[in-house]
């Protein structure tokens, strides 16, 4: 197998279009405002809360599987 | 009409929850999930599986499939790390920093052989709020065919250290 790291060079100036990106807008709009209404994120999109939920803390049997 | 096998990978959080481009799960490199073809726009043969390999990404290219990937970053672990704990306010699952940064690190360390191997793919800063994910570089066969001028630190290093 070639381990070459690819180069860092395109021939293109722009990026081709996506079609995954069609409609993302919305949905990602969406999906904020439902989580600012929910009062998880402030209006600037940051957590609100401080503490480490639990699942997270060192110890927890959790492996975040997908 | 060749079928599809669409890819959506990157370190934990990258893609999901509010920031999401499909309606698919949590993801480590070596198990990315498939996007779910109707997020997607139906397009005929793309098809679901919960968790593919570089191995099974090569038989289904073997098979016929154009492998297209989508995968996406934030800035830095630590945002991801802010939106794993989103994630978890809002009653999704989590897991300790420890095993967190081990997928990080893992979804990074493939990020060049997948640019390498995939018929298609392209690569996303998806670390603005409430934006649309912004292309990186967009490859075809191996070959890088757009790069963007600015590029975060995550993508140089991922490509550096492979």
């Amino acid at each position: 197998m070639n381990e070459t790291p690819p180069v860092l060079r395109g021939t293109l100036k722009d990026p081709k279009h996506e079609p995954l990106l069609e409609g993302a807008a919305e949905r990602i709009h969406a999906a904020v405002r439902e989580l600012k209404e929910l009062g998880i994120v402030d209006e600037k999109g940051n957590r609100v809360r401080t503490d480490l939920p639990e699942d997270m803390k060192e110890g927890a049997d959790r492996d975040f599987g997908g | 009409m060749q079928p599809k096998l669409y890819i959506v990978a990157g370190p934990p959080e990258a893609a999901n929850l509010q920031f999401s481009l499909c309606l698919v799960s949590a993801w480590s490199f070596s198990a990315p999930t498939i996007a779910r073809p109707n997020s997607i726009g139906d397009r005929t043969g793309a098809f679901l599986r919960s968790s593919i390999t570089f191995d099974q990404a090569a038989t289904a290219r073997g098979g016929g499939f154009f492998t297209k990937m989508h995968y996406l970053a934030l800035n830095d672990f630590a945002q991801h790390m802010e939106r794993i704990k989103i994630r978890a306010d809002r009653g999704g699952h989590s897991a300790p920093e420890s095993v967190l940064r081990g997928i990080y690190d893992n979804s990074l360390r493939h990020l060049a052989r997948a640019i390498r191997e995939m018929d298609g793919i392209a690569v996303y800063d998806n670390g603005e709020t409430d934006t649309v994910p912004r292309v990186l570089l967009q490859a075809e066969g191996g070959h890088v065919v757009y790069v963007a001028e600015r590029r975060p630190e995550w993508l140089e290093q991922a490509l550096v250290e492979s």
